[in-house]
């Protein structure tokens, strides 16, 4: 029985990060480390 | 229970035997020389003698109890019954209970199910009045809302016999049995010359067992190969698991679309620049361009005509006003050539990447380009969208959603190949 909550669990927790990460643009691969090089920004000022 | 014990002396070996069947018993086997005795009255005749050498003994010792449910059932009977070839054998204890009967605890290859006739089996569709079972028997039969599968058709035989039991039982009895599954549970058709009766089995851990009658589970004998009825993995979640994934792929589909549709997909900058000849350039920097409304991914686009060579652009997204830098590398490369099999093409001269987590506000882009020495002077051509449609966080999603299910499936899958391997009826 605890699988099947730990899965509901994680598939409402997926979909809402994937909500949120279109919402704000985000790339969740490359967060990942997934996509070629690291897209961090910085300041150079 | 233990009040209404009979107690009396074996007529062959003087052995002393017990009758627990409170009258609801007929035959009795020696549990000291395996005779086969007559019960039905005081006078206790021996119907046959040295019938079987006593070489079995049961797991459970008769007179043991234990909780089915929540009925307390003494074992009163013990016989080991082999399929049609004597390749498999299997070992039924006979339960009883004084206000619910009989029913049979059946251990084969370590797999219990604790088995009762059913009374209004002669209502399951499909079969006639006749006993003999059919050699094309219907591929399922419904009982209590449960469809069953058609699994196995023997022609079991009894190898031993120890103890009480309902009916005259002898070695070398043989019927016709019809076994149909929906694991946990099972529905056998037992038919001889006489009689045909319908039995409702359902799987037992043998840890359950072995709880419920006291006995050490490391006295069972170890679980070979799937058991007939025997719950598949995950049989206590996977309807949940599928029926939830659905939901789940449909929901982040609809909020996918809804996103995708609200963004502004803008194009803020078009233009081209010149990458003079020999490979390596200054970084060129385009005119301002605004990034207006809430914080999004800007997808930048370059088209470059290569051809049999590469060209890699450093990119730098910069805040005119704060200085942040989003920095991001693409790369591009295009060959094309001939061989003995034809034309082939490898790579693109155009390709996107994004820029995630962008705050709005005025912004223009440094673009470094390096190429391969070789490289012609060429112009390519740049375009900065912002708020742009990706649809990599969706399929990630999918991606991670169908993990688990997947492994579910393919689990189950050959599982039930393996179950169905042992049936007579193929295919899985």
């Amino acid at each position: 029985m605890k699988v099947q909550w730990i899965f509901l669990g994680g598939s409402v927790a997926l979909s809402c990060w994937m909500a949120l990460a279109d919402m704000r643009g985000e790339v969740i691969a490359y967060q990942l480390g997934f996509g070629g090089k690291r897209y961090q920004s910085y300041n150079h000022k | 229970m233990a009040g209404n014990l009979t107690s009396f002396v074996c007529g062959a070996c003087n052995a002393p035997q017990t009758i627990r069947g409170m009258g609801q018993t007929t035959t009795l086997s020696c549990t000291s020389c395996g005779a086969l005795i007559d019960i039905t009255n005081e006078a206790y005749a021996i119907i046959k003698k040295s019938f079987q050498q006593l070489t079995r003994r049961p797991i459970i010792p008769l007179g043991q109890r234990g909780k089915c449910g929540a009925v307390t059932y003494e074992v009163i009977g013990f016989l080991v019954r082999s399929d049609r070839n004597i390749v498999c054998e299997w070992e039924e204890y006979l339960l009883f209970n004084p206000y619910h009967g009989f029913c049979w605890l059946v251990q084969s290859e370590g797999h219990w199910s604790l088995v009762r006739t059913i009374k209004d089996g002669a209502e399951l569709q499909g079969y006639g009045p006749m006993p003999s079972i059919p050699q094309e028997a219907k591929r399922t039969v419904n009982y209590g809302g449960q469809t069953y599968y058609r699994f196995l058709l023997d022609q079991p035989r009894v190898r031993f016999v120890y103890g009480e039991f309902y009916w005259r039982v002898q070695r070398d009895d043989q019927v016709e049995t019809m076994d149909y599954i929906s694991p946990p549970y099972f529905l056998s058709l037992e038919s001889d010359a006489s009689e045909r009766t319908w039995a409702l089995g359902e799987y037992l851990e043998p840890k359950a067992v072995a709880a419920a009658f006291s006995v050490d589970s490391s006295t069972f004998p170890n679980r070979t190969g799937i058991g007939m009825n025997q719950p598949a993995p995950g049989a206590g979640y996977a309807r949940t698991v599928f029926g939830s994934y659905w939901l789940f792929i449909a929901l982040i589909t609809l909020i996918h679309i809804f996103v995708v549709g609200a963004q502004r997909n803008e194009t803020v900058l078009e233009r081209s620049f010149l990458l003079p000849g020999g490979g390596t350039s200054a970084p060129v920097i385009s005119e301002k361009f605004d990034l207006r409304g809430k914080m999004s991914n800007v997808r930048v686009d370059i088209d470059a005509p290569i051809l049999n060579n590469w060209i890699e652009f450093e990119i730098d997204l910069v805040n005119a006003d704060t200085g942040a830098v989003y920095p991001a590398v693409l790369e591009l490369s295009y060959y094309r050539g001939t061989d003995s099999d034809g034309t082939w093409v490898e790579g693109a001269t155009q390709r996107e990447i994004f820029i995630p987590s962008v705050r709005p506000g005025s912004y223009y882009l440094t673009l470094t380009p390096s190429a391969g020495q070789d490289q012609q002077s060429l112009a390519y051509l740049v375009k900065v969208t912002f708020d742009a449609p990706n649809h990599s966080n969706f399929l990630l999603a999918v991606f991670l959603l169908t993990v688990f299910p997947a492994y579910l499936f393919v689990r189950r899958f050959l599982f039930e190949q393996q179950r169905w391997q042992n049936s007579d009826y193929g295919g899985y």
